[in-house]
C-alpha cells in the first residue's frame, strides 16, 4: 500500500444517520421503564449543550450523548446495534460505499471514522473495504456500560488529532491522502488532508468547500 | 498429586444398573454413555410399570418417541434395537418396593454382574404429596442402597441435588449434609425420617382430611425447618440417612449434587431440554406481561448444562470403579463461573425481544412485547404478580357486589367470569412465583465445584469445565431457543398448578 489513505466518515456520508440519534435510540431502549425514561431524558436534556459543544469539542458532545447509556449489559447493546443496522439498510448510500474499494484499487489505504458506537459501527461496515475502522467505544465493566467513552473519543477536534496520530503511527502522508464528507462538523476532516472531497454536500459544508476551493464529487445536497 | 483417571478405560466393561431412566438427566446420562462411553458394558435399566404399560413398554415407547433419542435414531434407524440390544437391558422395577421389586433370579443375576448403581430417580415436584416424596426421594434411595450394599461389588451413584443446603446464603463445601437443619438447630434426620413415616402409614390408612392435613402440616415443616420445598428436604433426609448406611454397610457411595439443570450444550444434541422445571416457568412468564419478578440481580443462579451433569456423573461412577471417588461432588457453576440473577434476567428479556421482533411477528408483538422487559424487583411493585393478583381480587369484589346489587344482569356476567378466570390464573402464578424467590431472591447460593478436578480426567471432552461456558452464548443462542421449542408450548398447554420444579431430574411425579 502507498502512505496514501482515504478517509471516511460513517454518518452521516455512508450512512444517514448521526451520534445524537443512535444515543437516543439506544438510550430508549434500556431494560425497564424507568430506565428508559431517565436515560432517555437524560440524553434529551444534553442534546443542546452537546449540539453547541459540537464545533469546538466534539468528544464533549459525545461523552454527554453516551452517558446515557449507563448501565446498559454490552449484551443487550451488540443486540440493539444489530437490530439498529438493520433498520438502516434503506439509509446506507449504496453508491458511495463503492468510493472506498475504488480508494482501494488505487492502493490507498481505506479508513472509516465514526462517532456511532464501535459495537453499531462495525456491523454497518461489515463487509466493506475497509482497512481500518476507528468508532466510539464505551468502557464496559464487568459487562455494563460505566457511561463513559474510552479514548480517543472521537468527534469535532477529537477526531483530527486522532487522524493525525493514526497517520504518524502508519506512515501516513495526509498532503497526498483525500477524504470524504457531507456535513460541515466533519469539516475538519476535510482540512487535515491534502485532497479533500465533498460528497452530498449540506449547505454548510458547501460553503465551506467553495470558499476553500474543494472539489465536490455532486451537488446535491443532503438536506 | 494423584494420578489421573481415564473415565473410558475404567469404565471399560463395567456394568451400570440407573435407575430414573425416563427422567431429564436420566434420558441425557443415557445417550451420553451410548454415544461418548462405548467402551462401557452393558448397561441395565430399572423402569417401573405405570398403569397398563410395563417397565420394557415404557421405556421403548420413551425412546421411540423423546427428541433426546433423535440423534440414536438418525445414525441406526431400523437398526437401532438390533445396535441396543447388547448395550442396553430394561428391568421392570420400582424403587418403592423392597428389593425395588425384583424377582430373586434378577437380583441375583445382577448382583454378580454389576458395578455401579446410579440412582437419578427421584419425585421432583417441590410441591408433591408428603409421602409420596418419602415414597421416593427417601424411601426410595434406601432400597436403592439397600440393594446396592446386597450386591457382590457395586458402588453406588446417588443423584442428589445443591439445594440441600436449605434456605440460607453462603458458600456451600462439597461435604455430607450436617446433623444440623438450615436455621442450625440439631437434626436428626434418622428420627425425623421415622417419624414422616409413620406418621405417614397412619394418615394413608385414616385418608380424607386427616391424610390432607398431614400432608400439608409436612409441607409446612419442611419450610419451618429451612428447606424450600419438600422436595429439598426430603433429598436432604435421604442423604443423611444415605451417608450413616453406607458408613455402616461399608458401601462405597458417592453423592452427586447437580445445581439447576437445563438446557444441554452438546449431547444428545445443543439445546436439548425436557423438564418443564420453576425456573422454565418463570422465564416463560418474563415473555409475559408480568415481568417485574421477586429477585435479587446480584446473586448467582446456579444453572449447570445437563449434558456437564452426564459427564461429571460419568466420571464420578469412573473414581467409584477406581477406588477413590470422594462422599460428595457437586455439579454447580455458581462458584467458578456465575451467572448473576439480573444477567439471566436480561438476557431472558432479550431473548424474548428477538422472538418479538422476528419479521412475522404482529405489529403488536414486535413494537409493545418486544419492549416489556423483565425487571428484577428485590422488593414490592406494583405491576408485580402479588400486586395485580390482590388488584384482581378487589375487582372481583367489587363486580360480585355490583352483580348482587344489580341483580345478575346478563351483561355483567361474562366480565365477571373473565375476571374470575384471571383471578384464578394469577392465584396459581403468585403461587409458582412465590416457589420460585427462594432461587430467585432470598438466598445467596454458591456451591463449591472443585472435587470433580482433582480427579484429573484424562479425556477433555469428559471433563466438567464450567468456566468455559460463555453464557451470553449459551443464554440466548442454546439455553431460551430450546426453551422456546421444547418447553413453552407444554407450558402454554399446561394447568400452572401441574408443573413441576426440576433442580435434578428422575421420573415424572405422575
Amino acid at each position: 500500500m502507498s502512505g496514501e489513505a482515504a478517509f471516511f466518515k460513517l454518518e452521516p456520508l455512508l450512512v444517514e444517520t448521526s451520534s445524537a440519534a443512535t444515543a437516543a435510540y439506544l438510550a430508549s431502549q434500556h431494560a425497564g421503564m424507568r430506565e428508559r425514561i431517565g436515560r432517555l431524558g437524560q440524553v434529551l436534556v444534553s442534546a443542546p449543550l452537546a449540539a453547541l459543544s459540537r464545533s469546538t469539542d466534539g468528544a464533549l458532545s459525545n461523552r454527554l450523548l453516551y452517558a446515557g447509556l449507563r448501565g446498559m449489559n454490552q449484551v443487550r447493546l451488540a443486540q440493539l446495534a444489530a437490530e439498529v443496522a438493520t433498520s438502516l439498510e434503506g439509509r446506507t448510500h449504496r453508491d458511495r460505499v463503492a468510493l472506498l474499494e475504488h480508494e482501494r484499487s488505487e492502493g490507498r489505504r481505506v479508513v472509516v471514522l465514526s462517532e456511532l458506537p464501535y459495537e453499531l459501527a462495525s456491523i454497518l461496515t461489515d463487509g466493506w473495504s475497509v482497512d481500518h475502522l476507528a468508532a466510539n467505544r464505551l468502557e464496559m465493566r464487568d459487562g455494563w456500560a460505566t457511561g463513559k467513552l474510552l479514548e480517543p473519543i472521537l468527534g469535532g477536534p477529537g477526531s483530527l488529532r486522532w487522524l493525525r496520530a493514526f497517520a504518524e503511527a502508519h506512515g501516513i502522508d495526509l498532503a497526498r491522502s483525500c477524504a470524504y464528507a457531507s456535513h460541515a462538523d466533519d469539516g475538519f476532516l476535510l482540512s487535515a488532508v491534502g485532497r479533500p472531497k465533498l460528497v452530498g454536500a449540506s449547505e454548510r459544508l458547501a460553503r465551506m468547500g467553495r470558499n476553500a476551493g474543494w472539489p465536490v464529487l455532486d451537488g446535491v445536497a443532503l438536506r | 498429586m494423584s494420578a489421573g483417571l481415564s473415565v473410558r478405560s475404567t469404565l471399560a466393561g463395567k456394568r451400570v444398573l440407573l435407575l430414573g431412566a425416563t427422567g431429564f438427566v436420566g434420558k441425557a446420562w443415557l445417550v451420553h454413555a451410548l454415544e461418548e462411553l462405548p467402551e462401557l458394558g452393558k448397561i441395565t435399566l430399572i423402569v417401573r410399570r405405570q398403569r397398563q404399560a410395563s417397565g420394557e413398554s415404557r421405556f421403548h415407547a420413551v425412546l421411540a418417541s423423546n427428541p433426546a433419542f433423535q440423534g440414536l435414531h438418525a445414525k441406526h434407524g431400523a437398526g437401532l434395537a438390533a445396535w441396543l440390544a447388547p448395550r442396553l437391558e430394561v428391568v421392570e422395577g420400582d424403587v418403592r418396593k423392597p428389593g425395588l421389586g425384583l424377582d430373586d433370579a434378577t437380583r441375583a443375576r445382577l448382583a454378580r454382574e454389576i458395578d455401579v448403581v446410579i440412582n437419578s430417580a427421584a419425585m421432583i415436584d417441590f410441591v408433591p404429596r408428603l409421602d409420596r416424596a418419602l415414597a421416593t426421594n427417601v424411601k426410595g434411595a434406601m432400597e436403592v442402597a439397600s440393594l446396592t450394599a446386597s450386591f457382590d461389588h457395586a458402588s453406588l451413584l446417588h443423584v442428589s441435588t445443591a439445594y440441600v443446603a436449605g434456605n440460607r446464603s453462603g458458600t456451600f463445601p462439597e461435604a455430607p449434609v450436617e446433623a444440623r437443619t438450615p436455621s442450625g438447630e440439631p437434626f436428626d434426620a434418622e428420627a425425623e425420617a421415622a417419624a414422616l413415616m409413620e406418621g405417614a402409614m397412619h394418615a394413608m390408612a385414616e385418608g380424607g382430611e386427616v391424610a390432607k392435613r398431614w400432608i400439608l402440616d409436612g409441607s409446612a415443616r419442611a419450610e419451618k425447618l429451612g428447606w424450600p420445598n419438600v422436595y429439598t428436604y426430603s433429598k436432604s433426609l435421604a442423604e443423611a440417612l444415605l451417608t450413616r448406611f453406607a458408613a455402616q454397610q461399608g458401601l462405597p457411595m458417592s453423592i452427586v449434587r447437580p445445581s439447576i439443570v437445563e438446557s444441554a450444550q452438546r449431547v444428545p444434541f445443543e439445546g436439548y431440554n425436557d423438564g418443564l422445571n420453576l425456573l422454565t416457568a418463570m422465564i416463560y412468564l418474563l415473555g409475559t406481561w408480568i415481568r417485574h419478578l421477586p429477585a435479587s440481580p446480584d446473586h448467582p443462579v446456579d444453572v449447570v448444562p445437563v449434558d456437564d451433569v452426564a459427564r461429571a456423573m460419568s466420571a464420578v461412577a469412573a473414581a467409584l470403579v477406581a477406588g477413590r471417588a470422594r462422599p460428595v461432588y457437586q455439579v454447580a457453576t455458581s462458584e467458578r463461573n456465575p451467572i448473576t440473577v439480573g444477567e439471566a434476567f436480561e438476557y431472558t428479556a432479550l431473548s424474548h425481544r428477538r422472538h418479538y421482533r422476528r419479521p412475522d411477528a404482529p405489529w403488536f408483538e414486535q413494537e409493545i412485547m418486544a419492549r416489556w422487559d423483565g425487571i428484577t424487583n428485590p422488593g414490592a411493585h406494583p405491576l408485580g404478580v402479588h400486586s395485580v393478583h390482590r388488584a384482581a381480587g378487589t375487582l372481583q369484589g367489587w363486580l360480585g357486589r355490583a352483580e348482587t346489587k344489580l341483580e345478575r344482569p346478563a351483561w355483567l356476567s361474562p366480565m365477571v367470569s373473565a375476571v374470575k378466570r384471571g383471578e384464578q390464573r394469577l392465584s396459581d402464578v403468585e403461587r409458582l412465583v412465590d416457589l420460585a424467590t427462594p432461587f430467585m431472591r432470598d438466598n445467596r447460593w454458591v456451591f463449591v465445584s472443585r472435587a470433580l478436578d482433582e480427579l484429573d480426567v484424562q479425556e477433555p471432552d469428559l471433563r466438567f469445565e464450567p468456566e468455559k461456558i460463555d453464557w451470553p452464548r449459551y443464554w440466548l443462542d442454546i439455553h431460551m431457543p430450546a426453551l422456546r421449542r421444547w418447553c413453552f408450548p407444554r407450558i402454554e398447554k399446561t394447568d400452572p398448578r401441574r408443573i413441576h420444579v426440576t433442580t435434578a431430574f428422575g421420573e415424572s411425579g405422575s
